[in-house]
C-alpha cells in the first residue's frame, strides 16, 4: 500500500469489464442465501486445502449461447401473439493429452411463440431451420427463458453424454443434472455467498490451487460446493479470482472430495489472463474460446434476420 | 488415376478471376509451384475449369488471439485451435474462358494426368520438348515452336555465376533437343551448335561419360526420353599454343582439340579487322572511323599469291603472317617519316591515328598466333557440337574469336538463305558482348542475329548474370526466358517482369539445378530442375575409355 495515498482503506479496479457487470455483486459484501447451507460436511476444521497433485485426467468444458434473431409477431384477426425466433448452440472443449480440440458443437434453432400459438413454421432453407415451440405465456422475458431453457437443455444434454462416457466435465453456470458423474459445475462470479460470517475469510485468504472445505446445499437438487482461487490476484477485489463449483450430492462424499481436489489442482492451468479475455481470470481459456466459437456457429445475425424476413414473407416455404 | 482433391476455395475473403486462395484438406498439402484446378458451376455456361499455380501457402491456428496463444495452444494445452493451411493460388488456364472468379467452397484438385497437360498448356504445344521436372516430379515442356524460330526464336538464361548452372541448363536442353527427331523433325536431325566455353575447361569433356551420375539421375534422363550418355558428335577447338605448329593450347585435355586459326587472306576477306575494334570505347575514340578505311584499303589492294593459299601482296609485301600486316598498315597510317595517307586514314587527329596504330600492335601481341598462313578454320559442320575453348585467352583475343565466328555464321547463312541446318550459338557474358550501353561490331551482329536469326536459322541461346546490363534487343528477342539464381536486387528490375512477384523473392534462393522458365505459350513462369549431366564437366569426372579394353 502505497504511503501517500488520499485516501484510507483500499480501492480496486474491477478486472471484468464493465459490460459485464461485476464477478462480485458487492453491495456492503456478499448477501447472504436463502438456502440453508450445511458447511461441515467435509469437515469442522474449516482451513484451505491444498489438494495434492494429480494426473492429467481428460475432461471436457461445455459452454453455450442463445441468440434471438428477431422477434416476431402471429396472428389473425384482432389477436396477435408475441413471439421470437432463436438460435441456441453448445459444446464441449475436450482436453486429453496435452492438446484441447472442440467436439460436438450442436446448433438448435427455434421459434417460439406465446399465447398458445403455433405457426408450425417450416424450414426456410436448407441451411436454416426453426423448430417451434410454443408457451402459454406471453411476456417478453417467459419467450426469452423458454429459449434459454432450450440451450440448457442442450448443454445438458451434451454434459451427461460426455461424463457418462466416463469424462471429467466441467460445465459452466450452475448445475441442474442429477446423476451420479463426474460433473462439475463451475460458477464464475457471485451474487451471493454461502459461507457465514466466519467463514469467508477463510475462501478470501485462500492462495492459487486451494480450496474451502466442502460445504452442503440446496434443497431441490442437494450440492456439494467448494470456493477454490485459480489465480493470484494482487491488489484486486478480494473476491476476484475465487470460483465456486458444485457437484451433485448423487456423487456422494467420498467422490466429491476427489472430484473438489482434482479439479482444484487443475483449475489455474486454465485461468485466463486479463490482456487476453475481460473477464479474467474466472473466464476459462477453454470455455471463453468454445464461447467465441459458438457465437460465429450461429452465423452473421443480419444474413439470419434477412433469411426469417424473406423467409416469413415467403409463408415459410423452403428455400424462399 | 483418380483425382485428388486437396481443399476448397476460400471464400473469407472474394476469389477473383485471376487469384484465389485455397484452403487445404487436413490430411494433404500443396507446396509452392504446385498445379491445381478448381471447377466452379456458372449459370448459363455450366462448369469451369479453373488451373493455377500455388504462387504462396500459409498455415495459422485460427482462434488464436495473441502470439502467446501459441503457448496455450500447443505447451499448456488449455486452448482450443483449428490449425488452418492455406495456399495462394495464380489462374494461369481458364477451360472454357469464361473468365469468372471460382465460388467459395468449390473444391480443388491437383492436377495430374490430362489436367495437368492442361495446366500446362501442353495440349495446345505443337512440339513439346521435356527440359525438366517440375516439383511434382513430371516433366515440363517447351514449346519448340518457340524455339527454332516457326514462332519464336532464342532463348535468354540469367543467373548469378557458379549456382545459376546457366550452361548446364543450356547443354542439357541442347542434349534433349538432340535426342527427340520425332518432337524436332527434320530441323534437329540436323542441327548445328556452336558453343563458346569461357570458364576452365567445363566444356571440354561434354563427349565423356561422367562417372558421377547417380541411378536417380539416369531414370530422370530416361524418363525425358534421352540416353544418359554424354554427347555423341562433339569437336572441340582451341587457339594454338604458339605461331610455330597447331598444337591446341589447352591444359587438361589435348587428345580429340584441334588449333583454329585463319590466313591473312581470310582475315582481309572477312574483314575481321573490325573485331579488332570492339571495345564500345572505341566507337567513341573513332578509332572504328580508321579501323574502317583500312578495312576497306586492305580489301581494295591484297592480291592471292600463287601456290601460297592463305598468303596475300599488298603492293609489293607478301602477307604471311598479323605482324607482316601490321606493318603494312603502320606505312600508310602512321609512316615514321611523312604524313598519314588520308585513303587509309580519313581526316581524324594524327593522336587518332598513333591510337590506333598502338591497338594494332597491341594486337598482334595477344592474337598474333591466331593469324597466320597455315590457318585452320573451326570447322563448324563437322559435328553436331562445336566447342570452342575460349578460357585461356585475353578478353580482347575473346572477343576477336567471338566476333569472328558469329560473324562467319551470320554471314554463311545470309548467303545461302538456308535455314536449315539450324545453327544454334551458346553464348555465356552476353553483357560482354552486347552490353546495354555503346556500340561494337559484335554487339551489332548479336543484335542482327536476335532480331533476325529467326527467319535465317540462327537460334541464339545466350546466358548472363544479370540480364539488365544486355543490350534489350537482344533480350527482349528471346521468346523463352530462363533463369536460375539471382542476385536479390537483380531480380526487382523490369527484365524479369515475366516471373510472379512470388518467384522474384524465390529467385534469389534457387539451388544449383533449380530454374524458374516463361514461354510465349504459358502466361505463367514455371520453377523446374534438370538432371544431373550424364557428360563430365571436369577431368575428375570423365571416365576414361580402356584403351586396351578387348584386347585381353
Amino acid at each position: 500500500m502505497a504511503e501517500d495515498q488520499m485516501w484510507e482503506g483500499q480501492m480496486w479496479v474491477e478486472a471484468w469489464s464493465p459490460e459485464y457487470g461485476s464477478s462480485s455483486e458487492v453491495d456492503g459484501g456478499l448477501a447472504s442465501s436463502d438456502e440453508e447451507v450445511d458447511p461441515f460436511v467435509e469437515t469442522t476444521d474449516w482451513r484451505a486445502i491444498v489438494p495434492s497433485p494429480s494426473g492429467h485426467p481428460a475432461a471436457a468444458f461445455i459452454d453455450g449461447v442463445d441468440r434471438v434473431d428477431a422477434r416476431a409477431f402471429f396472428g389473425g384477426g384482432a389477436a396477435t401473439s408475441p413471439g421470437l425466433f432463436g438460435s441456441v448452440a453448445a459444446g464441449a472443449v475436450v482436453v486429453d493429452g496435452g492438446r484441447a480440440r472442440f467436439e460436438t458443437c450442436e446448433v438448435q434453432r427455434w421459434s417460439v411463440f406465446g399465447g398458445g400459438a403455433d405457426p408450425r413454421v417450416r424450414p426456410f432453407s436448407s441451411a436454416i431451420t426453426y423448430r417451434g415451440r410454443s408457451i402459454p405465456g406471453t411476456r417478453p422475458e417467459e419467450l426469452r427463458n423458454e429459449l434459454q431453457k432450450s440451450r440448457s437443455d442442450l448443454e445438458e444434454d451434451l454434459a451427461r453424454r460426455l461424463a457418462r462416457e466416463g469424462m471429467l466435465v466441467i460445465a459452466d453456470g450452475p448445475l441442474r443434472v442429477r446423476e451420479p458423474v463426474n460433473l462439475v459445475g463451475y460458477i464464475k462470479s457471485h451474487q451471493k455467498t454461502y459461507l457465514s460470517p466466519g467463514h469467508a475469510p477463510v475462501a478470501l485468504a485462500l492462495a492459487c490451487g486451494e480450496r474451502t472445505p466442502i460445504f452442503g446445499f440446496g434443497r431441490i437438487r442437494p450440492r456439494y460446493s467448494w470456493y477454490t482461487r485459480i489465480a493470484a490476484a494482487p491488489n484486486q477485489h478480494p473476491w476476484a479470482a475465487i470460483a465456486r463449483c458444485e457437484v451433485s450430492t448423487t456423487v456422494g462424499l467420498q467422490r466429491a472430495i476427489g472430484l473438489a481436489d482434482l479439479v482444484t489442482h487443475h483449475l489455474p492451468r486454465f485461468a485466463s489472463k486479463a490482456f487476453w479475455d475481460t473477464r479474467a481470470p474466472q473466464n476459462l481459456v477453454p470455455i471463453a474460446t468454445l464461447e467465441r466459437k459458438l457465437w460465429s456457429l450461429l452465423g452473421d445475425r443480419d444474413l439470419v434476420m434477412r433469411r426469417i424476413r424473406s423467409g416469413v414473407r415467403a409463408g415459410g416455404r423452403a428455400d424462399a | 488415376m483418380p483425382e485428388e482433391q486437396v481443399g476448397r476455395v476460400l471464400g473469407v475473403e472474394p476469389s477473383t478471376s485471376t487469384e484465389f486462395r485455397v484452403v487445404i484438406d487436413a490430411d494433404n498439402y500443396l507446396q509452392l509451384d504446385d498445379l491445381v484446378q478448381a471447377r466452379t458451376q456458372v449459370p448459363k455456361v455450366g462448369e469451369v475449369h479453373l488451373y493455377g499455380l500455388v504462387t504462396e501457402v500459409a498455415a495459422r491456428y485460427e482462434g488464436a488471439r495473441f502470439e502467446s496463444d501459441m503457448f496455450l495452444i500447443a505447451e499448456e494445452g488449455s486452448l482450443p485451435a483449428e490449425l488452418a493451411r492455406s495456399a495462394s493460388v495464380q489462374t494461369i488456364r481458364v477451360d472454357p474462358e469464361i473468365w469468372v472468379a471460382p465460388d467459395p467452397g468449390e473444391p480443388v484438385y491437383r492436377v495430374s494426368g490430362k489436367s495437368r497437360d492442361k495446366a500446362l498448356y501442353a495440349d495446345e504445344m505443337g512440339r513439346r520438348l521435356p527440359i525438366g521436372f517440375a516439383r511434382d516430379g513430371d516433366p515440363i515442356w517447351v514449346d519448340l515452336d518457340f524455339f527454332d524460330g516457326r514462332k519464336g526464336g532464342h532463348i535468354s538464361i540469367s543467373g548469378v555465376s557458379g549456382v545459376a548452372t546457366k550452361t548446364s541448363f543450356a547443354l542439357s536442353f541442347l542434349r534433349s533437343l538432340t535426342a527427340h527427331p520425332e518432337v524436332t523433325g527434320r530441323a534437329a536431325s540436323n542441327v548445328r551448335v556452336l558453343v563458346f566455353n569461357v570458364k576452365q575447361e567445363d566444356l571440354l569433356w561434354l563427349d565423356k561419360p561422367n562417372r558421377g551420375l547417380t541411378d536417380q539421375a539416369r531414370a530422370q534422363w530416361a524418363r525425358m526420353g534421352i540416353p544418359s550418355e554424354p554427347f555423341p558428335s562433339v569437336s572441340f577447338w582451341a587457339a594454338p599454343r604458339s605461331s610455330v605448329g597447331m598444337v591446341p593450347d589447352t591444359d587438361s585435355r589435348s587428345e580429340g582439340v584441334s588449333a583454329f586459326s585463319w590466313t591473312p587472306r581470310e582475315f582481309i576477306e572477312n574483314g575481321l579487322l573490325r573485331f579488332l575494334f570492339a571495345e564500345t570505347g572505341d566507337f567513341r575514340q573513332q578509332l572504328t572511323f580508321v579501323e574502317e578505311k583500312v578495312r576497306s584499303q586492305l580489301a581494295r589492294l591484297a592480291e592471292p599469291v600463287e601456290g601460297r593459299e592463305g598468303v596475300v601482296r599488298i603492293g609489293t609485301r607478301l602477307v604471311a603472317t598479323l605482324a607482316d600486316l601490321v606493318e603494312v598498315v603502320e606505312q600508310h597510317v602512321d609512316p615514321e617519316d611523312g604524313e598519314p595517307d588520308q585513303a587509309w586514314t580519313g581526316r581524324v587527329q594524327g593522336g587518332t591515328a598513333q591510337a590506333f596504330m598502338r591497338r594494332l600492335r597491341a594486337a598482334e601481341h595477344r592474337i598474333g598466333r591466331l593469324i597466320r598462313a597455315d590457318g585452320r578454320r573451326v570447322d563448324r559442320m563437322a559435328e553436331a557440337v562445336t566447342v570452342v575453348d575460349l578460357h585461356k585467352l585475353h578478353d580482347f583475343a575473346q572477343r576477336f574469336v567471338v566476333g569472328a565466328l558469329l560473324d562467319e555464321v551470320f554471314a554463311g547463312k545470309e548467303k545461302t538463305g538456308q535455314r536449315l541446318p539450324l545453327q544454334v550459338i551458346l553464348l555465356d557474358e552476353l553483357n560482354k558482348y552486347a552490353p546495354r550501353e555503346g556500340h561494337s561490331p559484335i554487339k551489332d551482329t548479336l543484335i542482327d542475329i536476335a532480331q533476325r536469326g529467326r527467319s535465317l536459322g540462327i537460334i541464339l541461346i545466350g546466358a548472363q548474370q544479370t540480364a539488365s546490363r544486355v543490350a534489350p534487343e537482344v533480350v527482349e528477342n528471346a521468346s523463352i526466358r530462363v533463369s536460375g539464381r539471382l542476385d536479390a536486387a537483380e531480380a526487382e528490375r523490369p527484365e524479369y517482369g515475366w516471373m510472379l512477384p512470388s518467384t522474384r523473392q524465390r529467385a534469389r534462393l534457387f539451388k544449383p539445378g533449380t530454374m524458374v522458365v516463361f514461354q510465349p505459350g504459358i502466361p505463367a513462369p514455371l520453377v523446374f530442375t534438370f538432371p544431373y549431366p550424364p557428360w563430365a564437366t571436369r577431368p575428375e569426372e570423365a571416365v576414361e575409355e580402356d584403351p586396351f579394353e578387348g584386347l585381353s
